[in-house]
């Protein structure tokens, strides 16, 4: 089970309190696949970093379980070593079969020779599909998504989601998006972070609207009427 | 400023002990390999211009001495005596600055879920440990090979001493590093505090030879203790009067203790 319990989160830049997330509260099954739409800036990575247990909440409780893997996530990768050394690395820090995992990613990848090159000489989109292959070839029991679930052109983006929807079958998803047209289809219940609460939507629409909604808003009046004052001696 | 007063409800293990500390090792070696690898690059060569610093550090001080008209306080060679202090010294000093430098170099990873922190510090630390027997063997051969002279009476109690040193080295960063977790500039200060320890923990000098007045108030110094114990593995004509490796092992126990419990009382 993943979620929030009353849960408080909150930044200090430049002397004022940004909130990410004020006492909220979500509970996700471990095989649920769930969207959570944040708009730009407003602490999505900090979300991601709560879920993934490498920072804490201000105040409550993060629910998490076991075999959370980020989703196509390139920053535990090392430029100096080649694809190759990486994925193996990778494949050790998960316990699973380096010579079956590097196989996989060589073939999802379609990266050819470069996946025995450094990954100083990839290019980002290149980056985006081996981390993404190797997120594909892990056992994860639920995926956590920060704003993207493909990457590259048309046809290795929907290599990718058919691949996901394959894993999606026998594992949940949670996606943070500021884009709420990629979430479209991949997930079964849909929530918008807006002023620190979480608010449950009744489908994608609902989702989609309540986020644009609060982009229109004006930010001065929201911090005004939204964004509780803390005390921050 | 303190951060954080909430709380994460992490998965429960169910793996039995064995199987646990097998993956948790596995996990060490990867993120070793990885350090390693960050470092110096793919290239054995790169590694080995890793250690041209301390062997600087080496040649600095035996020029210093040699330009101060010191000589050994042991009978022995310069150089033996120069590296029975350093390189026990080296290996404390790289240690933290390995731990202290995983918050960084290391951050990444803590995304994936059998990550945590605690074995990065151990990975860095390991790492340490291996260049600082590689340091010996290294400064020692040429010794023998330029200077046709070189000790090592019993390599047990030398690398004890070492290991002491590491381990002190090892337990102080983990302390200071939970603190960090408290009060952002904690490893900072902890780093400030070791400034002295330079010059006060027989790297230049023997205990032997220190006024007990002095003594008295160094020998309450671990690290002093440690590197005469590794001193006196290494020389044949040196036995330490001071050295003991108990009082090491206390300071080693308590800072480690100190950390794991700021660190589960953070996590609670």
């Amino acid at each position: 089970m993943w979620g929030f319990v009353d849960c408080t989160r909150y930044h200090v830049a430049e002397g004022r309190p940004q909130v990410v997330l004020y006492k909220a509260s979500l509970v996700v099954e471990t095989s649920e696949k769930v969207a959570l739409m944040v708009r730009p800036g407003q602490g999505k990575s900090t979300i991601m970093r709560l879920l993934a247990g490498i920072d804490l909440p201000d105040s409550g409780t993060v629910l998490r379980d076991e075999g959370g893997w980020p989703l196509g996530y390139a920053g535990g990768f090392h430029n100096g070593m080649s694809g190759e050394a990486n994925i193996w690395n990778l494949a050790r820090l998960a316990d699973v079969d380096p010579i079956e995992l590097s196989a996989f990613c060589y073939e999802f990848s379609e990266l050819e020779d470069f996946y025995h090159q450094p990954l100083g000489r990839y290019s980002s989109t290149m980056k985006a599909r081996l981390a993404l292959a190797a997120s594909l070839g892990l056992p994860a029991r639920t995926y956590l998504a920060d704003d993207k679930l493909a990457a590259g052109d048309d046809r290795f983006r929907q290599r990718c989601m058919d691949a996901l929807s394959e894993k999606l079958a026998d594992c949940g998803l949670i996606f943070i998006a500021s884009n709420p047209r990629a979430a479209k289809n991949v997930c079964d219940r849909y929530y918008v972070v807006s002023g620190g609460e979480i608010l449950p939507c009744e489908d994608y629409d609902h989702a989609a609207a309540l986020l644009a909604a609060s982009v229109d808003e004006d930010p001065a009046d929201a911090e005004e009427a939204d964004v509780p004052t803390f005390d921050l001696a | 400023m303190i951060r954080g007063g909430g709380t994460t409800i992490g998965p429960i293990r169910s793996a039995s002990p064995g199987e646990w500390l097998r993956v948790q090792l596995q996990i060490v070696a990867a993120l070793a390999r990885r350090d390693v690898q960050s470092r110096f690059g793919e290239s054995w060569l790169a590694y080995a211009g890793s250690f041209l610093a301390p062997i600087a550090w080496i040649g600095a001080t035996w020029l210093a001495f040699y330009l101060l008209g010191r000589t050994s306080p042991v009978y022995t060679d310069m150089v033996s005596f120069i590296i029975s202090g350093l390189i026990p010294y080296a290996v404390f000093r790289y240690v933290v600055t390995a731990i202290g430098r995983t918050k960084t170099t290391a951050r990444g990873l803590l995304l994936f879920p059998t990550v945590v922190e605690e074995q990065n510090m151990a990975a860095g630390a390991l790492v340490e440990l291996a260049n600082g027997f590689i340091l010996f063997l290294l400064v020692a051969a040429a010794n023998l090979a330029i200077f046709g002279k070189g000790e090592l009476a019993d390599p047990l109690a030398f690398a004890w001493g070492m290991l002491l040193c590491w381990g002190l080295g090892g337990a102080y960063a983990y302390f200071f590093a939970m603190l960090s977790r408290y009060y952002g500039r904690a490893y900072n200060l902890g780093q400030l505090l070791l400034r002295p320890t330079f010059f006060l923990s027989a790297i230049f000098f023997t205990a032997n030879e220190l006024p007990e007045h002095i003594l008295d108030w160094l020998g309450w110094n671990p690290l002093l203790h440690a590197i005469e114990i590794a001193r006196d593995g290494m020389l044949f004509n040196y036995h330490s009067r001071i050295a003991s490796d108990g009082y090491v092992l206390l300071w080693i126990a308590a800072l480690g203790l100190g950390g794991a419990v700021l660190g589960l009382m953070r996590r609670n």
